[in-house]
C-alpha cells in the first residue's frame, strides 16, 4: 500500500482529537481554579505561588496528555492503525483545542466571579514582593503581571494568550501524541 | 533506532527547541533581559504547563526562571534526546519495550519524587529534579524513535 492510499484510507481524528481535549480541558480548568482559590485564600509566601500543594502541583503537565488521550481514543474507537506523524499531528490539535477549552472556559468564569482574576493578581504581586531577587527585576515583574492582567480583558489580549498558550500546549502534546502511537497504535511499515 | 525523514526530524527538533528557549527566562541574554522581560510574557506561556512555583526555579542574573528545575529538564531532554537520537541512534541499544522499561522506570522515579518530597519523606532540591525531568524525556524520545 502507498503512503497514499494509506492518507486516503484514513478515517477522521478529530472525534478524538475533541473528546481528548474536553476532558483534559475542563479537568485541568476546574483543578486551576480551585488551585487558584486556595491560593487567595492562603498567605503570600514569597514564591509566584503560594503553598507547594497537590492542588498546584497536580494540574503541572496534565494538559499535556491531551495528545496521548486523542491518540488512545483513536486507536480504540477509529483505527488501530497509526502512523507517527499522524500523533504527532493529532498531540499537536489535541493540545491547541485544551488550549482553547482553557481560554473560554477562564472568560466564562470572569462572568461568574469578576474578581477572581483581579485578586489572583493581587496575591501574586503580594507574593513577587516577599522574593529576594533584585529591587529592579522585582518591580519589573510586578509590571508584567499588571500589563499581562490587563491586557488579558481585551480580546487582542486574549487571543494572544490563547495563541502563545496553544502553541506551546501543541508542542507538547506533540510528544505525548506520538508517544501514544507507540503505545496504543499499530504503527504502518511506513512509519511516517 | 529509527530515523525519520529530514522533514519529519527537523521539524520536531525545532519544535522541540522552541520552548528551551523560552523556559530559560529573559535571564540568560544580558543586556536585552530587561525588553525582553517586558515583550515577552513567559509567565503566561507556560502557565497551563508549569505550577511555575518561584523557589523551585533556578535564577539565572537575578530572572526566576518561567518554569521549575524539573521542567526545564524535561524541556532540555526532549530537545537534546531528539537531537541525540537523529545522530547517534543507529549507535544505541534499539528495542521497543527496552525504552518502554527505562522511561517507565525514569517516570515512576519522578512520581516517586513528587509524592515523597510532598509527604515529607524526603526534601529533593533544583538539581535532583532537573537531573529526573531530563532522564525521563531523553528515554521517552528513545522511546518513541524505538
Amino acid at each position: 500500500m502507498s503512503d497514499l492510499d494509506f492518507e486516503e484510507k484514513q478515517p477522521s481524528y478529530w472525534t478524538s482529537v475533541s473528546v481528548a481535549a474536553l476532558l483534559v480541558g475542563v479537568i485541568t480548568f476546574i483543578i486551576s481554579i480551585i488551585a487558584g482559590y486556595m491560593r487567595i485564600n492562603s498567605e503570600p509566601e514569597g514564591s509566584m505561588f503560594a503553598g507547594i500543594d497537590a492542588g498546584t502541583i497536580i494540574p503541572c503537565l496534565m494538559g499535556a496528555f491531551a495528545g496521548m488521550l486523542a491518540v488512545w481514543h483513536y486507536t480504540r474507537e477509529v483505527d488501530k492503525k497509526m502512523k507517527l506523524g499522524r500523533g504527532a499531528l493529532v498531540g499537536f490539535l489535541a493540545g491547541l483545542a485544551v488550549a482553547l477549552i482553557q481560554t473560554l472556559l477562564t472568560k466564562a468564569w470572569v462572568l461568574i466571579d469578576p474578581d477572581y482574576v483581579i485578586a489572583i493578581r493581587d496575591h501574586m504581586i503580594a507574593s513577587y514582593e516577599m522574593m529576594d531577587v533584585p529591587e529592579q527585576q522585582k518591580q519589573m515583574m510586578i509590571d508584567s503581571v499588571y500589563q499581562e492582567t490587563k491586557k488579558q480583558q481585551t480580546i487582542w489580549g486574549t487571543l494572544r494568550n490563547f495563541l502563545l498558550a496553544g502553541a506551546f500546549s501543541g508542542i507538547f502534546n506533540v510528544v505525548t501524541g506520538m508517544i501514544g502511537v507507540k503505545i496504543f497504535a499499530e504503527e504502518p511499515e511506513e512509519t511516517l | 533506532m529509527k530515523h525519520y525523514t529530514p522533514t519529519f526530524e527537523w521539524g520536531i527538533g525545532i519544535a522541540l527547541g522552541i520552548p528551551v528557549l523560552f523556559a530559560f527566562g529573559p535571564g540568560i541574554w544580558g543586556d536585552a533581559s530587561e525588553f525582553l522581560q517586558r515583550a515577552i510574557p513567559y509567565r503566561l506561556i507556560f502557565q497551563s504547563l508549569c505550577h511555575q512555583i518561584a523557589d523551585r526555579c533556578y535564577i539565572i542574573n537575578g530572572w526566576i526562571m518561567p518554569v521549575c528545575s524539573r521542567c526545564l529538564g524535561i524541556y532540555l531532554g526532549l530537545f537534546g534526546g531528539w537531537i541525540l537520537g537523529a545522530v547517534f541512534g543507529s549507535n544505541l541499544p534499539t528495542g521497543k519495550k527496552l525504552w518502554g522499561v527505562i522511561s517507565l522506570f525514569w517516570l515512576l522515579l519522578n512520581i516517586a519524587d513528587v509524592l515523597f518530597n510532598l509527604i515529607g519523606m524526603w526534601d529533593n532540591t533544583l538539581s535532583s529534579r532537573l537531573v529526573l525531568g531530563i532522564a525521563l524525556s531523553v528515554s521517552a524520545t528513545f522511546y518513541i524513535r524505538s
